[in-house]
């Protein structure tokens, strides 16, 4: 027995006593500060939950509800929680692990609550309900009042239904009673420069097959631009190592996208600013690949449960290397070639193409023009992958893996144009061969990596270090034998992408007559 | 989250005031507590406003069928809830004594609430029973409130045996000293005499007034008069509890 309700401005006391009677008693003040939390792609609130973090005194409490304005689940932490694994082992944490993953949290708006609690008591002295009396100021960014509301909570007590009920009858008259607090969550997020579901690395469009390729195609281009641009400001200041990974994507989906769509946009123009991409792909390559190794140890110290303690100094060698990588990242975010590309590109999305300037294919409706690009990249895949048989050289599976993501962007590209029940299963497969290709990538990576720490390693010498290379040697030995799993892996994999099922639903599906 | 007991063989010492004051305590240090009123008499419900009944009664404590957690009523107090007494309790014993494994169903029921308080404080009744040995084995601690008269120190022994005979090894017993009048020759010597006893808590509780004066305020002593010394000494009292057993929010 719950309820919340949400008013422009507090109601006068004597319109309170009415509403709750004479067995109100008003009792404590005090001052909550509260900070709603998510990942900066919103994966809480995707799940349909809502995370706040209240602060009185000095004493910080998690509340977790997942039923918008219902009661909470609350957890007192005594230190600032930024991951799902700064929680302490428990409810809260099983909750929010799976969803936020890795992903920081990050304060997504913020209310000040002066609140006056009371209770509703019968002749007995008893309490019935519990009552909140809250003003509330939004906050902004700098912690000042942008906006406010005035809040009514009412906790009624079992068994006593039908005071309840009364009261939320009169409550009704002051203004609704339904996801009160939802509309003053939102009301922070918005003061806070948000909105809900306002960023994701998935690509979201809706092109219709009509439309001419240029116009699709530059939405497709648009999209991924403000996703390069969301994810500067996260990756500088570090939040968490997905905003730099989210920025990577969307910068090689661009150029996927520019390379494989040729003859939609004026080439001399698209030509100018693959430098550019390809630059802000090898900039940021060495950053992330040692974030993956820093992810990577959990599983490293998994393969070898015997040398943890050994394998320390080898995450401390990462960690500096990766100190200086994201320096280098930041500066090259912060660099006027950046800030140019930013501008340049942006004008040019925007921008109309001169009739004479446009190319064949850039009138033509996508939807023909989309299917004849899948198909070609599905059979070019075919033709490589098929006769590898099951010892296949690391060279053609690289090559192959190229050939997927491409394919891969593609289908994501043009989702949208297909049913959504027939892509599923393609998207699918191709992912679970992607992952095979992946795997035995990350692997050979890995180990080239693991040879190159080994030499900044050995500048200091000393037993420690001799016992972290010969952990090493064992990690590139377990690397080693994961990826010939990977490779053995490949053939059965492959086959069902390239099977007779498979192929027949690709040559239906994207047939060059377009879809329909 | 950690459980604790106060129990003791003698009535009339200062139990459930103790237990509702030390619940308070906790609550106003951010510690989730939930005081469980396991004595049919249902004083620490009547102490805290809350409807001494149960739905359900003396089976719904011992049936495995509903989350004990659903009978908890918040209480005007932020951070503590309240499990209500029910008069029903009275055949509790004999409600335990008809389930499986008896002494082991009331850690079992609370199990379920782990992740929700910090804190389960229970108040039981003062006697010796199925009723306390299923309580004892579910505690980490178990308080004992004495009062400095030979006899309630004899009933120390007593509890003490009880406790090392029912508790799982690593059960605490934490004696008090409660109700003393510093005025009285006799309450100074049996305090000294007590507190040579390393076992007992250094705060003991002062006969106060104001504690009396709890069955009209209905509210802890710190909630209405923070500055007496008897709310204090509650508040000093729960935190040497708190090192004990290492509890915090």
């Amino acid at each position: 027995m719950y309820t919340v309700v949400q008013l422009p401005e507090a109601p006068p006391s004597s319109r309170i006593r009415e509403i709750f009677g004479s067995g109100f008693h008003l009792g404590r003040v005090g001052t909550i500060k509260l900070t709603y939390l998510d990942t900066f792609d919103w994966r809480i609130a995707g799940a349909g939950a809502r995370l706040w973090l209240e602060t009185t005194r000095g004493r910080r409490v998690l509340h977790w509800s997942e039923n918008a304005d219902g009661t909470a689940y609350t957890l007192p932490v005594p230190h600032e929680i930024r991951f799902a694994s700064d929680l302490p082992k428990g409810f809260l944490r099983d909750r929010v692990g799976p969803i936020c993953d890795i992903r920081a949290l990050t304060p997504m708006g913020a209310l000040r609550v002066n609140r006056r609690s009371g209770a509703l008591r019968d002749e007995d002295g008893n309490s019935r309900g519990h009552i909140h009396l809250e003003e509330v100021a939004i906050l902004d960014r700098a912690g000042a009042p942008a906006d406010h509301a005035f809040v009514i909570r009412v906790l009624g007590v079992m068994g006593f239904d039908r005071q309840y009920n009364k009261i939320v009858k009169r409550l009704r008259k002051l203004g609704t009673t339904d996801r009160q607090m939802e509309e003053v969550f939102h009301r922070a997020v918005g003061v806070y420069g948000r909105g809900v579901g306002d960023y994701s690395s998935k690509l979201r469009l809706n092109l219709e097959p009509d439309q001419p390729s240029e116009v699709a195609l530059r939405s497709i281009l648009k999209r991924l631009f403000a996703n390069i641009r969301a994810n500067v400001a996260g990756v500088v200041d570090d939040i968490d190592i997905e905003f730099l990974h989210d920025l990577r994507v969307a910068t090689r989906r661009t150029r996927s996208a520019l390379t494989q769509l040729k003859g939609v946009l004026p080439r001399d123009q698209v030509d100018r600013f693959l430098p550019d991409f390809k630059w802000l792909g090898t900039l940021t390559g060495p950053c992330r690949d040692l974030d993956v190794y820093l992810l990577e140890m959990e599983t490293y110290r998994r393969l070898l449960p015997e040398h943890v303690e050994e394998l320390k100094p080898l995450e401390r060698a990462i960690e500096r290397s990766r100190q200086i990588a994201h320096r280098e990242v930041c500066a090259g975010l912060g660099s006027q070639r950046f800030a140019d590309l930013i501008d340049r590109w942006g004008r040019f999305l925007d921008g109309p193409t001169p009739d004479e300037a446009r190319p064949k294919h850039a009138l033509q409706p996508v939807g023909p023009v989309a299917s004849a690009r899948i198909i070609k990249a599905y059979r070019r895949m075919v033709r490589k992958g098929s006769g590898l048989g099951d010892g296949p050289p690391a060279e053609a599976l690289h090559r192959l893996r190229i050939d997927a993501k491409k394919l891969r962007y593609l289908l994501e590209f043009f989702r949208s144009l297909y049913p959504g029940k027939r892509m599923v299963p393609l998207i699918g497969e191709l992912k679970d061969l992607q992952d095979i290709l992946g795997g035995f990538n990350d692997m050979d990576v890995q180990q080239a990596g693991l040879v190159r720490f080994a030499d900044t390693l050995s500048d200091t010498d000393g037993r420690e270090t001799r016992a972290t290379l010969i952990a090493m040697g064992r990690l590139a030995a377990a690397l080693e034998h994961r990826q010939k799993e990977f490779q053995r892996a490949f053939a059965g994999r492959f086959e069902v992408f390239a099977g007779p099922a498979s192929q027949q639903h690709y040559e239906s599906l994207f047939d060059p007559g377009g879809p329909r | 989250v950690r459980t604790v007991a106060l129990w003791t063989i003698k009535g009339g010492v200062g139990k459930t005031a103790a237990a509702v004051n030390l619940a308070y305590a906790a609550a106003a240090r951010g510690t989730r507590t939930l005081l469980w009123d396991l004595d049919p008499q249902g004083a620490a419900s009547f102490y805290l406003r809350v409807l001494p009944q149960l739905d359900g009664g003396a089976r719904v404590v011992v049936n495995q069928t509903t989350d004990l957690g659903w009978h908890a009523r918040p209480t005007e107090f932020d951070n503590l809830s309240l499990l209500p007494a029910d008069f029903s309790f009275r055949h509790l014993d004999l409600e335990l004594d008809a389930a499986k494994k008896p002494k082991k169903r009331l850690a079992k029921r609370l199990r379920p609430l782990a992740d929700r308080y910090d804190l389960i404080l229970i108040d039981c009744p003062p006697s010796v029973s199925l009723v306390s040995e299923a309580v004892v084995r579910a505690s980490d601690g178990v308080v004992v409130p004495v009062i400095p008269s030979t006899l309630s120190m004899r009933t120390l022994q007593q509890v003490r045996q009880f406790v090392g005979e029912y508790g799982r090894s690593r059960t605490r017993l934490l004696p008090f000293l409660s109700m003393v009048d510093r005025r009285k020759r006799m309450h100074n010597e049996l305090r000294d005499a007590c507190l040579a006893d390393p076992s007992f808590l250094r705060t003991s509780i002062p006969t106060a007034s104001v504690v009396e004066r709890m069955g009209v305020t209905r509210a802890p002593v710190a909630a209405t008069l923070p500055s007496q010394p008897a709310a204090r000494a509650f508040e000093a009292l729960w935190d040497e509890i708190a090192h004990e057993l290492r509890i915090g929010p």
